[in-house]
């Protein structure tokens, strides 16, 4: 790997970064007037434009925007059209949930779909492997409000308990981090058997084994560093799933992240949080497509070295 | 000897591949014996069922393949009984495996030193500091010079020379009792492949390891084996001595093999090529009684196509010299000319291509954080180093080379693929090496044309045969009459000897012979002046080979084309070309008439050439000439002589730093070496033959 190369890279993101949030400020621009939306329909129309001109939406789209990124580069992300706090104060605020449930929900894909993955391409062909492509097919195929409902109905006839009321309990967590991961899991196993499946196909694998090199070796120091590469890249692009899925997630089991406050938000047109968290999450997902590139010099020697 | 044990004996052994389209019948009925120390060789064309037999011993035929019957006893023991923890300890201890892509058998996620470590460290209770001294001495066995960098090395950071050393060390760590050696050398150069292919030999001897060799190439065979096995169609068709088998073989197919490779005796025009008509069967199309029936010329109806035939003891010759034909003792495979029958030699006409002072750098930009510090970022490499050569018509020139010599660099310059940096390259009186294809003229593109290596790469897939070649003639603006046109095509396919019915095939329905027809028919459409063959034979079987060779050499002499012969096959170009061009990392060393190169004074590097190319004729001598090392990148290359890092008559530091002069040994004949001539002309030749007619005959000494 090369600096050019990871010079290229930041710079890309940083464009892309910058058409996602010029994309949401167009748009959300462009879908009516918020003052219109935020202010008591009762309301006089002196108050509405009071309202209209102290937030700058009188102002022209073009001098909104350079307004908005002068902010933005002096640190500034703006208010709650709401409440009148800083958006970063209470988007921040929902971040640890959200953390908490995405982690949760990632590290489920990770130690669930992988080994799954593995399973069914060492026992290729066999039962286990059938059923782990059929589950997997049926995971990534399934919508992920409609497993969370299903999962909310179990667990109610079930335990008794009604989940989904927005308080922190075990059980509000890791049902929606299921729901969740589940999708993840599906994609990911598939994904990890048919990597691992061409592993054990290459010609160093049989050279391994006419080593005499054990069963357990082969597939742990052999085969899985090399079926690692492609699986990262896919984690890398999951997590972006995760993100998106988070917003549908939280809503459907009302837990109290960022997803919820974004549909909250855009319920309610409160432009600066919807704004902020259009930011925080493209940033996240730029910084995680930087954060696997990385990665790949640590994973594959043929990068690392030259 | 007599009454030792063998090794390794395999007794009737069947096997088979079960696919979706049912049963594949790939190995029947296979006897072999491994003796002590005894080098066994498997020779027979592409898809015979070589690798099949070796991965049986390994006992491991992957998802798909198992072993129908028979056994194969390992000191005694039948290995298919034994149970996975058995095989497991045999492998890698008593039985190693070096297999035919050195780079794909090595991991490239993990270091030399873990991969090869772990063989000890798996069968023995050794520490690793132990297994670390023994893997630093076994590099140093196998020649690698700085064991310690190599094994801090990543394979990619290798040559394919080194990671092949690697892997014989690797498979030689444990001092097995038997090595199998499945096409350990083809993936790289002529030199390095001598190189190895002594150092296994040597290594061998000195711990007395068996060893099963597997090639398709009859001359290693010869130079490796003292015993040969002859597979044809999934069956031994013949197993003897090297000396009985070489000399006498009895089987119309072994006969037919030693008819298709060039052998330092053969000559296009007096003795061309004779090859075996027709192509491996595939298992599940094989023929009633003799499997090689349809492609024999000694086929009787009614016999040969009757019960299957049984290997049969020859008679008059070595104990253990059997084939598989009924009819071995009565057709006189002797009497008969091997070669085919003699034609006229062309006529050389008026110069057609001169090349003078051409030169191609490449700029490479190196990114790494080094380069853009120290500011060295753009390197060039030299694939092209001031040449200079004429052809004319009708005349054959090879350019010959290994791996990075620059000679594809070369050709792509002349197709217009590239441009040149300097010099001028002028074809029919036109300069053209700063003329990129896109500019040329139809006519020019058609008069200069390029049959590829890969006949695979160069067919559209989804286009029929007819459809494609009638595209490249309305392209080269020959004809534009549809019915012209497609009487056109059908006489091509008649010049390239394929069934008129291919026009409507499509590209997979060929086998890789008849798509190199297909290719030479594309390239000949254009009545071409000059027709670059880059290796256009390499992918292919012998048998298929040599009668693509003969096609090709068949058209040229009709149409009076120059050819442009680009081979790394010293063997084929002594037999088909009339010039020669050697290069070196992007230099001409000696070009000169075939004879000349082919005889003292050579240079140094044609001759390590000659010498490293394996003769399957055990009658011609051959001293031995063993270069040390790898061919250097051609991003660094020597300052001086380009061959100064590897030269077995280096004379010293002129060598090293000071470019060689171009020396004119005869009119038209330059050596580009320090050394003077009269010193280059008392060179022994490096290949004596002694007298053509005695090449097969019968042993005279018979044992019985
Ligand atoms: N996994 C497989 N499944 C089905 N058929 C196979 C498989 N491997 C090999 N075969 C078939 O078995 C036959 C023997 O193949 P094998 O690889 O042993 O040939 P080979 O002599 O080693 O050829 P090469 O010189 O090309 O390496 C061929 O017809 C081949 O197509
Ligand atoms: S048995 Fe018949 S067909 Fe087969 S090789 Fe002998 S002569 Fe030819
Ligand atoms: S110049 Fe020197 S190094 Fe080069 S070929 Fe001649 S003797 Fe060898
Ligand atoms: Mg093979």
């Amino acid at each position: 790997m090369n600096a050019q190369f990871l010079l290229g890279k930041i710079i890309r993101s940083v464009i892309t970064l910058w058409i996602t949030v010029s994309l949401a400020f167009v748009l959300l621009r462009l879908a009516g007037d918020p003052a219109e939306a935020l202010i008591p329909p009762d309301a006089g129309p002196e108050v509405v434009e009071y309202y209209r001109v102290k937030w700058g939406f009188d102002k022209p789209i073009h001098v909104q925007y350079f307004k908005y990124f002068g902010a933005l580069v002096r640190g500034d992300f703006g208010f709650s059209l709401h409440t009148g706090k800083p958006v970063h104060d209470i988007v921040f605020q929902k971040v640890p949930n959200t953390l908490l449930l995405g982690g949760t929900a990632f590290l489920i894909a990770l130690f669930v779909g992988i080994p799954l993955g593995v399973l069914a391409a060492l026992k290729r062909n066999s039962l286990i492997d059938r059923v782990v492509m059929s589950f997997s097919v049926f995971a990534f195929a399934m919508p992920n409000f409609f497993f969370g409902l299903l999962l909310i109905l179990s667990a109610a006839m079930i335990f008794h308990t009604f989940v989904g009321a927005g308080e922190l309990t075990f059980w509000s967590l890791i049902l929606p981090a299921c729901t969740l991961g589940l999708a993840n899991v599906g994609s990911l196993a598939r994904f990890t058997r048919s990597t691992v499946l061409e592993t054990l196909n290459k010609p160093f694998m049989a050279a391994a084994l006419a080593k005499g090199v054990g069963m357990s070796r082969r597939i742990v120091h052999h085969a899985l560093p090399n079926a690692a590469i492609p699986i990262v890249t896919l984690l890398g692009l999951s997590l972006g799933g995760l993100i998106a899925g988070s917003v549908v997630t939280e809503t459907v089991f009302g837990w109290p992240g960022v997803g919820s406050l974004l549909i909250r938000a855009v319920q309610t047109r409160d432009l600066g949080v919807v704004q902020f968290i259009v930011l925080m999450v493209a940033s996240t997902m730029t910084a995680v497509n930087l954060m696997v590139d990385l990665l790949y010099l640590v994973i594959d020697p043929r990068i690392r070295v030259k | 000897m007599e009454n030792q044990s063998p090794i390794l004996d395999i007794k009737n052994l069947c096997i088979s591949y079960y696919t979706r389209a049912g049963e594949i019948p790939a190995v029947v009925d296979f006897s072999l014996e491994v003796k002590q120390g005894e080098t066994i060789g498997i020779v027979g064309e592409s898809g015979c069922g070589k690798s099949t037999v070796a991965m049986a011993i390994m006992q491991h035929m992957g998802a798909n393949g198992g072993i129908k019957s028979g056994s194969i006893k390992f000191k005694g023991r039948d290995m298919t009984q034994m149970s996975a923890e058995e095989l497991r300890q045999l492998r890698g201890s008593e039985i190693a495996m070096i297999y035919q892509e050195p780079f794909a058998s090595l991991n490239p996620s993990l270091k030399i030193s873990t991969q090869l470590m772990e063989v000890p460290l798996t069968h023995e209770s050794i520490s690793v500091d132990e297994a670390r001294q023994r893997t630093i001495q076994i590099l140093a066995d196998v020649k690698l010079p700085d064991p310690e960098r190599i094994l801090n090395s990543y394979p990619h950071q290798l040559s394919g020379g080194q990671q092949q050393r690697v892997v014989i060390a690797m498979g030689l760590l444990s001092n097995p009792a038997l090595l199998l050696l499945d096409e350990p050398t083809t993936a790289l150069d002529v030199t390095v492949e001598a190189g190895i292919v002594k150092l296994i030999a040597d290594i061998s001897k000195k711990y007395g390891t068996s060893q099963i060799y597997i090639s398709h190439n009859l001359g290693l065979i010869l130079e490796t084996c003292d015993r040969v096995f002859v597979m044809y169609s999934g069956e031994v068709v013949e197993e003897g001595t090297i000396d009985s088998l070489f000399t006498w073989p009895r089987h119309p197919y072994t006969h037919g093999l030693f008819g298709c490779i060039p052998l330092p005796t053969a000559d296009k025009n007096a003795a061309p090529l004779k090859p075996i008509r027709g192509q491996l069967p595939l298992p599940f199309e094989r023929p009633q009684g003799c499997y090689f029936g349809p492609r024999c010329d000694h086929f009787v109806q009614g016999r040969c196509d009757g019960e299957h035939v049984e290997m049969e003891q020859i008679k008059g010759s070595a104990a253990d010299h059997r084939a598989r034909c009924l009819r071995w003792n009565e057709i006189e495979i002797d009497a008969e000319i091997p070669e085919g029958a003699a034609k006229a030699a062309i006529e050389v006409g008026k110069r057609v291509l001169e090349v003078k002072k051409m030169k191609k750098y490449y700029e490479v930009v190196n990114n790494s954080f080094n380069a853009i510090i120290s500011g060295n970022r753009v390197r060039q490499v030299k694939a092209n180093e001031e040449l200079n050569f004429i052809a004319h018509e009708g005349e054959t020139v090879a350019i010959v080379g290994e791996s990075g010599c620059g000679k594809s660099t070369f050709a792509k310059v002349l197709m217009g693929l590239e441009t040149g940096t300097d010099g001028e390259i002028i074809h029919k009186g036109n300069e053209i090496s700063e003329i990129p294809v896109k500019s040329r003229s139809s006519g020019q593109i058609s008069s200069l044309q390029m049959v590829f290596q890969n006949p695979f790469d160069t067919l559209n897939p989804s286009q029929t045969i007819g459809s494609q070649i009638s595209r490249v003639i309305k392209m080269f603006d020959i004809e534009k009459n549809k019915d012209k046109i497609y009487e056109m095509v059908m006489k091509l396919l008649d010049t390239v000897k394929l069934p008129r019915d291919f026009y409507y095939r499509r590209p997979r329905q060929l086998s890789g012979g008849q798509k190199q027809r297909i290719g030479i028919a594309r390239a000949f459409a254009g009545n071409p002046s000059m027709v670059i063959a880059d290796e256009p034979v390499s992918a292919l079987d012998v048998s298929v080979a040599a009668a693509v060779t003969e096609l090709l050499m068949e058209i040229q002499r009709e149409h009076k084309t120059t050819l442009l012969f680009i081979s790394h096959d010293l063997s084929v170009v002594r037999y088909l070309s009339d010039r020669v061009v050697v290069m070196y990392l992007g230099q001409i060393m000696e070009r000169g008439d075939t004879d000349q190169i082919f005889s003292p004074p050579y240079h140094p590097y044609t001759e390590a050439l000659l010498s490293a190319v394996p003769i399957a004729d055990p009658e011609v001598n051959k001293r031995e000439i063993v270069l040390e090392g790898n061919i250097p990148s051609p991003l660094n290359p020597p300052k001086g002589c380009p061959f100064s890092t590897r030269c077995h008559r280096r004379i010293g530091e002129i060598c090293d730093s000071q470019p060689p002069p171009d020396q004119l040994a005869a009119e038209r004949h330059v050596i580009k070496c320090h050394i003077p001539l009269e010193e280059l002309e008392k060179i022994e030749p490096v290949i004596s033959i002694p007298d053509a007619s005695a090449r097969i005959r019968k042993p005279e000494t018979v044992s019985q």
